[in-house]
């Protein structure tokens, strides 16, 4: 090896706040979750923050090619710049939050367990931000003090 | 019996708050005391359904523990004090580095807590006021116009 990260990027923006990070993606560990989100990007829309997992940022996934993926790279524990997959119906099929079958994606800031009203959720860990702890917890405590933001990822 | 009025001034949506002062005297004569305020409400990160002002130095009230309640419902009203120092890492977003504290409502079953002081429950237009508090994650703040009932 020389170095040199070979791992496809993606590139996540917030016009409105100014904030803009790239992500590698962990191929080899979640390698079909990975190529669902690389074939719909770009995705839009609004990050909100979580009401149960602590310190992390939710999108919630439209595109119904990005439900269902299978799990990967399952994890319990995550720490900041973490950026996961959720599929509600691996936790039970039917309505959350008045919604049927829906995906979301998180993006970790700080100390976060994912979880659900009534218990921790397992999500698959797929991609990793690149910038600073720290300009993620400025973005995460700003969406939590002002509300949902819009968000684009797109290719690198 | 004493009762407070939450106004939510962008809304206009109002509730009438039932002080519970046999239960909490301490914390409700401190929050009395506390009144009028405007106070703006965000939504917990661990709690769920729960939404929340912070109280921060020097504009803090600090009350010991009375009244515990871990299962709240939508109605709730609650008080909570942080005694520092606050953990910059941490999920705080207010401005002390000291202590802090927070006023707390409910709006949804789907909420927890880890021990909360109850003073207090709504007792007019829940249904309104918890639809409105829904839409704090997504849209932001809800500003609240809190002050006591003659």
């Amino acid at each position: 090896m020389n170095g040199v990260c070979l791992a496809r990027r993606i590139e996540i923006d917030i016009s409105e706040l100014n904030f803009s990070a790239r992500a590698f993606l962990l191929e080899d560990e979640a390698p079909k979750t990975c190529e669902a989100v690389w074939r719909a990007l770009p995705i839009e829309g609004k990050v909100i923050h979580t009401d149960f997992s602590g310190m992390m940022l939710n999108l919630a996934l439209k595109d119904e090619a990005l439900f269902n993926l299978p799990r990967e790279n399952e994890v319990k524990v995550v720490r900041p710049r973490d950026i996961t997959y959720w599929y509600s119906y691996w936790v039970k099929p039917g309505l959350i939050r008045g919604m049927d079958e829906f995906a979301e994606i998180g993006f970790v800031y700080g100390e976060a367990h994912p979880r659900n009203f009534w218990d921790e959720e397992i999500v698959s860990l797929f991609a990793v931000v690149e910038e600073s702890s720290e300009s993620l917890m400025k973005l995460g405590k700003t969406v939590r003090r002002t509300g949902g933001k819009e968000m684009i990822m797109r290719k690198v | 019996m004493a009762e407070i009025e939450m106004v939510m001034l962008r809304e206009k949506i109002r509730t009438v708050v039932i002080l519970l002062e046999n239960e909490a005297p301490r914390t409700c004569e401190a929050i009395l005391n506390f009144l009028p305020q405007e106070l703006d409400f965000i939504n917990g990160c661990a709690s769920g359904a729960e939404a929340l002002a912070y109280l921060d130095p020097p504009n803090i009230v600090r009350i010991e523990e009375e009244n515990l309640e871990r299962h709240p419902i939508p109605g709730d009203v609650a008080y909570w004090y942080a005694r520092g120092p606050v953990n910059p890492k941490g999920s705080y977003a207010g401005t002390s580095t000291t202590d802090y504290a927070e006023l707390i409502y409910f709006y949804d079953r789907k909420a927890r807590s880890t021990g909360i002081n109850l003073f207090g429950r709504m007792t007019e237009n829940l249904d309104e006021f918890c639809r409105a508090s829904h839409r704090i994650r997504a849209e932001g703040p809800i500003r609240i116009l809190i002050r006591k009932l003659e």
